[in-house]
């Protein structure tokens, strides 16, 4: 295994499709996705799932699924054309997402915090100070204790608002990335002592808005604990669903964004933010908040979820984090203050969205130089941000983060949100692909001009020049077609369906040109 | 001055945690870890407390650790006073830091937690948050917050289900339960 840059300079594009970077680390999430593993109370998970990063609060395999699939909506401005193994992706994580380790914390960490007086002191800073050593810390959700009383299920309940959250986050992506209108499909949801709970992504979505309509400080996640990170991860959940079911359930969450204004950050006399609650407690009528400059990672951690709902107010709490910690200033260091690479990687995607190329340029050298990118795996075509810490797995919460300035243009990830491309469902269509032997990098659709474009890779280098076949649907019925390979005209294709042609093709790079009239 | 003035302060700290540490329990509450914490200031100011988990006591000494599992060392004596009197210590530790007035060996989040307990005694400033109740806090279960879905709700519990073995298992490699064993963890 060794640390490549040679084959990395630029991150993807539309025109130029998605970069290596990306295709290793989706070839990666393929086989973390697509290897079989147990989360049942009876099994564990793989090992690469991250269970590990941002204790105490997300170290639980689930923020591993919940974040892993970010760069798949953005990866289809590049392959609009081709959404069929970001859905099969999709749907192995919120198989996942929905068993007894997706809700573990709700599941098991039953009653009063056992360990208040036993984490270690770094932990403990995360407890407001005046409660610590006789507080739950962040991550025990504590299920069962008064005045709650045990609540079963992991979504229809009071608390845990990151798990149903992240969840209708995941299955709105789900939902874009597929096409397929399934809100009204029911699943079961494993909850304490294995229960099944039916519920549809219609029912959650609706759940979470009518909660935040009737409590404005924000639902809990722990009891009992509101945190303005989860809020905002569940209200994009509300938006995403809004923007391709034309609901308006995203707005109690508006609502709540004014109230955060109001409560749970603070302004210094020249309207700058100076603090930002981390959580709020209102048993305990406590808001956790670092003091001084390491209160930017609580301003950081809110960044990829209220740019698409609030640009403004992300970007107040960018400059105001960057300025706190130095990172925007070229006259110091970059200083790490928390050992926390996922926070200095919230600060780069957001540099490079708003084209702040000072601190881009700044955090942009440290993570080449310290997060350890590098391609692994057989023919190295996997590809992740190992941080340099010689551990078996590149870290799933970290690389989440990190791949999403790899994977598309600026702008990327707030237009899935604001403006998903939902013509692409009736335009031509690459499927029954056999990735991962063959990839693709880039499709284009030039309706006008009636002409579908796919860039192909092999992404199994191994087996490059393999034959195999794909399908191109959505083709206007009986429509006369024709293909060029690599700038040649073939008659490797035939007619498969009404709307519809196979294509055999070796398995390499190519680029394939399929006119239809 | 400034040094001799720095050196009554940190024997002053160091005092008020030793002693707060036999009979405080916001502060015993606090000493989980076995660790060496050190502050110096300059060439002549050097002060440590050694933090034992299993007596929850702590004990201090004038001069250097042979071993600190977290140090700061700030450049002058000057500096070092201006930033523990201070409202916002922080700040002025963190901006130490990026001039390179201010070396940090060891996780910051100790260096915090420690500039907690000295304001046990010495509280200058006071913690970011609102200077309100916040209003509308919902503190009870609500059926009507729900929408159109229902809540099942059982009575209170203080542990998990004794014969769920399946989950004692799961949840015995959770880092939130083996953060409690004194394994080393990551950092926030």
């Amino acid at each position: 295994m060794t640390t490549t840059f040679e084959r990395q300079s630029v991150t993807s594009t539309t025109q130029g499709g998605l970069n290596d970077r990306s295709l290793g680390w989706l070839r990666f999430l393929w086989d973390k996705a697509t290897t079989d593993d147990d989360w049942s109370d009876q099994g564990e998970p793989h090992q690469w799932w991250d269970r590990y990063s941002e204790p105490p609060m997300c170290s639980f395999p689930r923020f591993d699924l919940a974040m892993v699939g970010y760069v798949l909506p953005m990866m289809l401005e590049a392959t609009p054309a081709w959404r069929e193994g970001y859905t099969r992706i999709l749907d192995e994580i919120a198989r996942r997402y929905v068993t007894f380790w997706g809700a573990i914390d709700w599941n098991t960490l039953i009653g009063p915090d056992p360990g208040v007086d036993k984490y270690p002191p770094e932990w403990l800073m995360v407890a407001p100070e005046h409660l610590r050593g006789r507080y739950s810390l962040p991550g025990w959700t504590g299920n069962g204790i008064e005045p709650w009383g045990l609540q079963p299920d992991p979504v229809g309940c009071d608390g845990n608002l990151f798990y149903r959250g992240w969840l209708n986050l995941l299955l709105s992506m789900r939902h874009y990335v597929s096409g397929q209108p399934t809100q009204h499909v029911a699943f079961d949801v494993s909850g304490y002592q294995n229960r099944q709970f039916s519920w549809t992504h219609q029912r959650i979505a609706q759940f979470i808005s009518d909660q935040l309509t009737a409590r404005p400080q924000g639902a809990h996640c722990e009891n009992t604990k509101i945190w303005p990170f989860c809020m905002s991860a569940a209200g994009l959940g509300l938006k995403l669903y809004d923007s391709l079911l034309h609901t308006s359930l995203n707005e109690p969450f508006l609502d709540w964004i004014a109230f955060a204004k109001k409560h749970y950050m603070g302004r210094d006399r020249r309207g700058r933010i100076d603090w930002v609650a981390l959580y709020y407690d209102p048993i305990e009528n406590a808001t956790m908040a670092f003091p001084g400059p390491l209160n930017a990672y609580s301003a950081l951690c809110l960044l990829h979820y209220l740019y698409p709902q609030d640009p403004q107010l992300a970007i107040d709490l960018y400059e105001s984090a960057t300025r706190q910690l130095g990172w925007s200033n070229p006259k110091v260091p970059v200083v790490q203050l928390a050992d926390d690479p996922q926070m200095l990687s919230n600060a780069l995607w957001m540099a490079r969205e708003i084209g702040d190329t000072t601190t881009w340029e700044r955090l942009r050298a440290v993570s080449e130089s310290q997060f350890e990118p590098r391609y692994f795996g057989k023919d190295n075509s996997r590809f992740a941000y190992w941080l340099d810490r010689g551990e078996s797995w590149p870290r799933g919460q970290l690389n989440a983060t990190m791949m999403m300035i790899e994977c598309a243009a600026p702008g990327a990830w707030s237009r899935v949100f604001t403006s998903p491309n939902t013509t692409m469902y009736t335009e031509p269509t690459v499927c029954d692909i056999d990735y991962p032997l063959i990839g693709i990098r880039r499709t284009h659709n030039d309706i006008e001009r009636r002409v579908l474009e796919i860039d192909t890779y092999a992404a199994t280098p191994s087996r490059r020049g393999t034959a195999t076949t794909f399908t191109v649907d959505n083709l206007p019925d009986r429509a006369h077609v024709s293909l060029h390979i690599d700038g040649r005209a073939c008659e490797t294709w035939r007619r498969s369906d009404a709307g519809a042609v196979a294509i055999d093709v070796g398995a390499d790079t190519h680029q394939i040109r399929l006119t239809y009239s | 001055m400034a040094d001799a003035a720095l050196r009554t302060l940190l024997w002053l700290l160091g005092q008020c945690i030793a002693r707060g540490s036999r009979y405080m329990p916001s502060l015993r509450s606090q000493i989980t870890r076995t660790m060496t914490f050190e502050l110096s200031a300059g060439e002549r100011v050097a002060r440590h407390w050694v933090f034992d988990a299993q007596l929850r006591r702590a004990t201090t000494y004038s001069g250097h650790a042979s071993a600190p599992d977290c140090a700061v060392h700030i450049n002058s004596s000057w500096q070092a006073l201006r930033a523990l009197v201070s409202p916002v210590t922080v700040d002025k530790i963190v901006r130490g830091l990026h001039e390179g007035t201010v070396e940090l060996h060891g996780s910051a989040f100790v260096l915090l937690w420690f500039h907690g307990l000295t304001r046990k005694f010495v509280k200058l400033g006071r913690p970011d948050g609102p200077r309100h109740r916040i209003p509308g806090a919902y503190i009870a279960h609500d059926p009507a917050a729900c929408g159109a879905e229902t809540i099942v709700i059982e009575p209170a519990v203080v542990r998990l289900d004794p014969t769920w073995t399946g989950a004692w298992k799961a949840r015995s490699t959770l880092s939130t339960v083996r953060a409690c064993t004194d394994e080393p963890m990551l950092e926030p």
